[in-house]
């Protein structure tokens, strides 16, 4: 078991986003997190990455748990974001840095990569997801579907074990879908595990082993 | 009610008009004009009455009013300004140790010179043996009042003995430096050294004179006839004593005015200067000759100006980014300090801290006049720049500092590597304005005697007698500074744009 949440309960501005959130993620699992929008997918992926403080419950990936009530310490938030990545509904590339050094940064400035190593593997990244021509170019300049390429990119720089991604298919039209499907799977083939908030139900239909559904604050098993 | 009100209006409408016709009718007042920050023997607030002016020239004012059959009013006017403030009519006569010189005499109607003084060299006591003149005090500095024949002297010196000028805005603080061993001479005219001496322990004032000057009053070159009349109310008052009077109730009379007085009533000229080789003086010379003698140092002041503001702005982008981080990411007490620091600053006037910096607490750490300049500068830019910062700080999208943390980058990391560069490229626009206002702020720093573009300017203007080739040469200087910097922004910019897009 990769990822487990047990009774996770967070309130936001007199509101219960979540309210008992519990679910599990196998390794190499696909799983789609589906459900209308405001329903708090995104708040889920949030919570997982450390970025969210929540009231109780926990969130226990591999041997590093969170636990609800508390701030997370910023020790366990530094062993947490070794093994979690994660791809923004609006990617969030560093404005002011070209592609290429948005991919190199974290591992030479968090990892402690040569930046050497670094700027080869970011290469050998973009090239991976055909953004590879695209490496000078500012964030501005890139297309929808090019920035998400280069969020991935960024994201995987880091090797991490799980890959959130939220809402990765709003901003691409049906054939750039197809493509982010191929590419998805092929993550998920060479070993890494991926939970993806979408509100897509064909794409999540298609690329995802397991579906979960987000209502009410809950997470439920599709049957 | 309203008819009332209507009524009222109506009133005031007519009783302002009537100030208005009131005002623009001559009157019998004879307008005059000094600085009263000159103070005694001149001109200074009674220590008794402070809204009642005392002094000699207060009463030589009084003298000439009432041989014109009129009543005199004052009007305050900075002393290196008077000659303009005349010339446009703010005041029929400038009056309060105004000096005698070939340019006032060519380019004002300036009266007959009612009083003589010598320019006379003060030195620390310890050095009274051996700095007795000018020539002893090569590679010293040696302060005087700029713009005045004193400051001329100097200049000369400079040349001829290699001492170093020091122009002060005021005839308090070249004393008070003086004692405290920032120059180690001041040259000025003898009524000023010994009130300063009475007051300021610690210096003495060396016999031998320097030079010989007067003080006139001066009027606009159009109202010679005015001055003709008053020269002969000068005259009657050398004749029956009365000047004489009013000079020994001020302490000033000495052997030199008798003997002014009988060449004057003589009819026999009296030079402007002398003791001192007045042709060489700036003042005689054609706008475009003075313009081209004093081109070398009006570009050796930008050079100061340029060189403080660079130093004074890096220290203040430093300071500032150090403030804003500290009240964006600091604990409680350090953003209440920061605060607090931001507000005392920008609450305060710029030349009050340079001040304080400069003279205030000169008794505890004696800053060089160039390091209390830039640090002044510096402390007080730091403090609005750190605003600026502030605001930019928080302009950076939390999403880009979510997307940092997630990759793993520290707090600190996160604000070197993506917030504070960001937030650099959104101040740049406001950080430009502030450099070019800072460029020009620095022209106040000549209060700590530091000789910038402005009051080297000024000292040029005071000495030829005319604003306008000064001025222009100056405004030149500044734009030459001010348009690259400006350009080089836009260049940055427009670069930084896309990014931040």
């Amino acid at each position: 078991m990769l990822l487990r949440l047990r009774d996770v309960w967070l309130l936001r501005a007199q509101r219960q986003v979540l309210a008992g959130v519990t679910f599990h993620v196998r390794r190499g699992e696909l799983v789609a997190l589906m459900g209308a929008s405001g329903a708090g997918k995104s708040t889920v992926l949030r919570v997982i990455a450390g970025l969210e403080t929540f009231q109780s419950g926990t969130v226990q990936l591999e041997d590093l748990a969170l636990n609800g009530g508390v701030c997370h310490a910023p020790a366990t938030l530094r062993s947490l974001r070794g093994k979690v990545g994660m791809v923004f509904q609006f990617h969030h590339l560093f404005e002011h840095l070209p592609v290429i050094k948005n991919v190199w940064l974290a591992p030479v400035y968090a990892r402690g990569f040569t930046l050497r190593k670094a700027e080869r593997r970011a290469r050998d990244l973009l090239a991976a997801l055909g953004v590879e021509h695209r490496a000078a170019a500012l964030p501005c300049e890139l297309s929808g579907g090019e920035a998400q390429r280069v969020a991935i990119a960024r994201a995987l720089a880091v090797d991490p074990q799980l890959l959130l991604m939220d809402e990765p298919t709003a901003s691409l039209d049906a054939g750039r879908r197809t493509e982010l499907r191929d590419l998805l799977r092929g993550l998920t083939m060479a070993g890494r595990t991926l939970l993806v908030a979408t509100h897509d139900e064909e794409f999540a239909r298609s690329c995802a082993t397991r579906v979960l559904r987000v209502r009410d604050g809950l997470v439920f098993e599709e049957s | 009610m309203r008819r009332l009100l209507c009524g009222v209006s109506l009133g005031a409408l007519v009783l302002g008009l009537a100030a208005l016709v009131a005002a623009a009718v001559p009157t019998t007042e004879f307008r005059w004009a000094a600085d009263a920050e000159g103070g005694a023997p001149f001109v200074e607030a009674d220590p008794t009455q402070p809204d009642k002016l005392v002094g000699f020239d207060v009463e030589i004012a009084d003298l000439i009013a009432r041989g014109l059959g009129r009543q005199a009013s004052f009007t305050n006017i900075t002393f290196t300004s008077i000659d303009q403030s005349i010339e446009r009519g703010d005041a029929e006569i400038g009056l309060g140790g105004i000096e005698d010189t070939p340019a006032r005499r060519s380019s004002m109607a300036t009266t007959l010179p009612y009083y003589q003084f010598r320019e006379v060299l003060s030195v620390r006591n310890a050095d009274a043996s051996r700095f007795r003149t000018l020539a002893d005090l090569k590679g010293r500095r040696v302060g005087t009042l700029g713009g005045t024949i004193a400051y001329e002297i100097l200049l000369r010196a400079e040349r001829e003995f290699g001492i170093l000028p020091v122009s002060y805005d005021d005839d308090v603080h070249p004393y008070s430096d003086l004692v405290i061993g920032r120059v180690d001479a001041v040259l000025l005219d003898h009524v000023l050294a010994e009130r300063r001496a009475r007051a300021i322990p610690g210096f003495t004032i060396q016999p031998q004179s320097v030079a010989v000057g007067h003080y006139v009053g001066v009027l606009a070159a159009r109202n010679a006839k005015l001055r003709d009349q008053v020269d002969a109310i000068l005259r009657a008052a050398m004749r029956d004593g009365t000047l004489e009077r009013i000079f020994r109730n001020w302490g000033v009379w000495n052997d030199d005015q008798p003997r002014l007085h009988a060449r004057l009533l003589a009819r026999q000229p009296v030079p402007a200067v002398s003791g001192f080789d007045a042709p060489d003086l700036a003042a005689t010379l054609s706008g475009w000759d003075a313009a081209l003698r004093y081109l070398p140092s009006l570009i050796r002041a930008a050079v100061v100006t340029i060189v403080l503001s660079c130093l004074a702005m890096a220290l203040a982008v430093v300071l500032g980014i150090s403030i804003a981080s500290g009240r964006v990411y600091g604990n409680r007490l350090t953003q209440t300090l920061l605060t607090g620091y931001v507000e005392v600053i920008r609450g305060t006037p710029i030349l009050l801290q340079l001040f304080v910096l400069y003279y205030g607490i000169a008794n505890w750490i004696r800053l060089p006049a160039f390091v209390a300049a830039l640090l002044g500068l510096a402390l007080n830019y730091a403090a609005y720049e750190s605003e600026i910062y502030r605001g930019a700080l928080q302009a950076v999208p939390v999403g880009q500092l979510e997307a940092g943390r997630i990759l793993g980058l520290t707090e600190r990391q996160v604000l070197t590597l993506v917030r504070g560069p960001q937030a650099l490229r959104l101040a740049l626009a406001p950080m430009t304005n502030d450099f070019i206002a800072l460029l020009k702020d620095s022209s106040l720093v000549s209060v700590l005697t530091v000789l910038e573009l402005t009051k080297q300017t000024q000292i040029f203007a005071t000495n030829i007698g005319s604003w306008i080739i000064p001025g222009l040469l100056c405004a030149a200087l500044y734009l030459a500074m001010s348009l690259p910097l400006a350009a080089l922004a836009r260049r940055l910019e427009r670069r930084w744009k896309a990014a931040t897009a």
